[in-house]
């Protein structure tokens, strides 16, 4: 077998088809290269080559992909974590923005009252809990007596009166608002100055309002006119805006009117208020009353 | 665990239960359904009532109105007198009359919200006289009490099931 093939390698035929192989290379690849045609042998390993090599890249590259997921695993993850502390970042910053816009537009709302009454002293609390089961609203605030809340305070939102604290506890206190039938307010007719007491009714209460009581046969209110406390009594300051009035009726009961006042609080919606807790001309009964 | 601890584990497990429904009640605006919120207060200590007799009952009824009287302007102890009183009888209803079942639950839930609402609108609406009264009933407090008596079901259920499972656990033990 040996001697066969070395003498098959030794023979002229084997050198001439060494021969025209060399040249066919050598014809291929420069004409391939310099016209960057296809050669037709090129066309038919192509053919032949191409679905494997296909095939082969096709395994390969997944793989590599699937390789890849756990080689770039630890470099995804920390671009995850890089990512997520900068979504947190831009959330807690828009949770500042948030909460400072809303500062901003609450104390804007006093900043008006404070300029007109530079006498009250102003705490600003938060609404923590409601008490379901009462029907005039009354709601719980964050500041108690450490923070220098004491009874009778009036509460105010930048909008209006909205009540006053009947219960102050060390560190809470409870709001009575001006819906509740126990709370009377004085308060006038800012355009007629008609006076009356401003309280509230079981059925009103159900729709938000309460009602200027024992305004005179002879008053002049009209509806749309805007009900101011007062300021007798000395237990809400002059001039709070408490609502405007919706209609007048008759009472029924005595021969006085009363009018309907739909209060500017909107007190399902309060969150934050004002406790005023000192102005000229506080009274000393409630004074005495709160302790102070 | 001695006997003396798991009792004390389970007025507290209790204890938080009630604390829970204190929060939801009060400061939880999320539980209002069409503007109206349940009472889940009650619910927890009449359940609280009917697994541990009249005595935990009451003390229950007591922590609860103590709770509920920081957020109240009824007065003074209003809440805890009247809820102290509730959980008395659902104790003793459940020690001399009744049996602990969802029925005998729903009965006494029925019972106790019911009293508790007729008498805070008798207290802050019919007794001040102004107005009609009778409006309030259908409005406020009916929603109120159908909403709070869906939810005493799953509560008695999940403070029974907890109760159940404690009382298996403490009979394997002993065996």
């Amino acid at each position: 077998m040996n001697e066969t093939l070395r003498m098959f390698f030794k023979s002229t035929r084997f050198k001439v088809l060494l021969m025209i192989l060399v040249c066919l290379a050598i014809i291929s690849v420069v004409y391939g290269t310099l016209t960057n045609w296809s050669t037709p042998q090129t066309n038919i390993v192509g053919a032949i080559v191409k679905p494997v090599q296909k095939f082969s890249k096709g395994v390969s590259d997944g793989f590599d992909d699937f390789f890849k997921k756990f080689k770039k695993s630890e470099t995804y993850e920390a671009e995850q974590k890089q990512l997520q502390s900068q979504i947190n970042k831009l959330t807690s910053d828009l949770l500042d923005y948030q909460e400072i816009k809303q500062q901003n537009e609450f104390y804007k709302g006093f900043f008006e009252i404070k300029q007109k009454n530079p006498d009250f002293k102003m705490l600003p609390s938060t609404l923590i809990a409601r008490d379901p089961t009462d029907p005039y609203g009354t709601f719980t605030l964050d500041k108690g007596i450490v923070d220098g809340v004491a009874v009778y305070d009036p509460v105010i939102t930048a909008e209006g009166l909205v009540g006053y604290i009947s219960d102050a506890q060390s560190t809470q206190s409870v709001v009575t608002t001006v819906l509740n039938p126990k709370l009377n307010v004085s308060a006038i007719d800012r355009r007629t100055r008609d006076a009356g007491n401003i309280t509230g009714t079981p059925e009103l209460a159900a729709k938000g309002k309460c009602k200027l009581a024992y305004l005179p046969r002879s008053n002049s209110a009209a509806e749309n006119d805007y009900i101011v406390s007062s300021g007798a009594g000395g237990v809400f300051p002059e001039g709070l805006l408490i609502g405007n009035i919706e209609e007048i009726k008759q009472d029924t009961q005595n021969i006085s009117f009363y009018a309907v006042v739909v209060p500017v609080v909107k007190f399902d919606e309060i969150r934050d208020v004002m406790v005023i807790t000192s102005f000229n001309g506080q009274s000393s009964i409630a004074d005495k009353k709160a302790g102070k | 665990m001695g006997k003396g601890e798991r009792k004390y584990l389970h007025y507290t497990a209790f204890g938080i239960v009630l604390f829970v429904a204190f929060i939801l009640q009060y400061s939880f605006p999320m539980i209002k359904i069409f503007g109206i919120s349940p009472l889940p207060v009650i619910p927890v200590f009449v359940c609280a009532a009917m697994i541990d007799g009249d005595l935990a009952g009451s003390m229950f009824g007591l922590f609860a109105g103590i709770l509920c009287d920081t957020n109240s302007a009824y007065g003074a102890c209003y809440h805890a007198i009247l809820y102290l009183i509730t959980g008395l009888v659902c104790g003793l209803l459940i020690t001399h009359l009744m049996q602990n079942n969802l029925i005998s639950a729903i009965v006494l839930n029925f019972g106790a919200i019911t009293f508790n609402l007729l008498f805070n609108w008798m207290v802050s609406v019919v007794f001040i006289g102004r107005g009609n009264p009778f409006p309030m009933l259908v409005t406020d407090l009916l929603p109120m009490l159908a909403y709070t008596m869906v939810l005493s079901i799953p509560i008695y259920l999940l403070m029974n099931y907890g109760m159940s499972k404690r009382k298996k656990q403490y009979k394997r033990i002993r065996t």
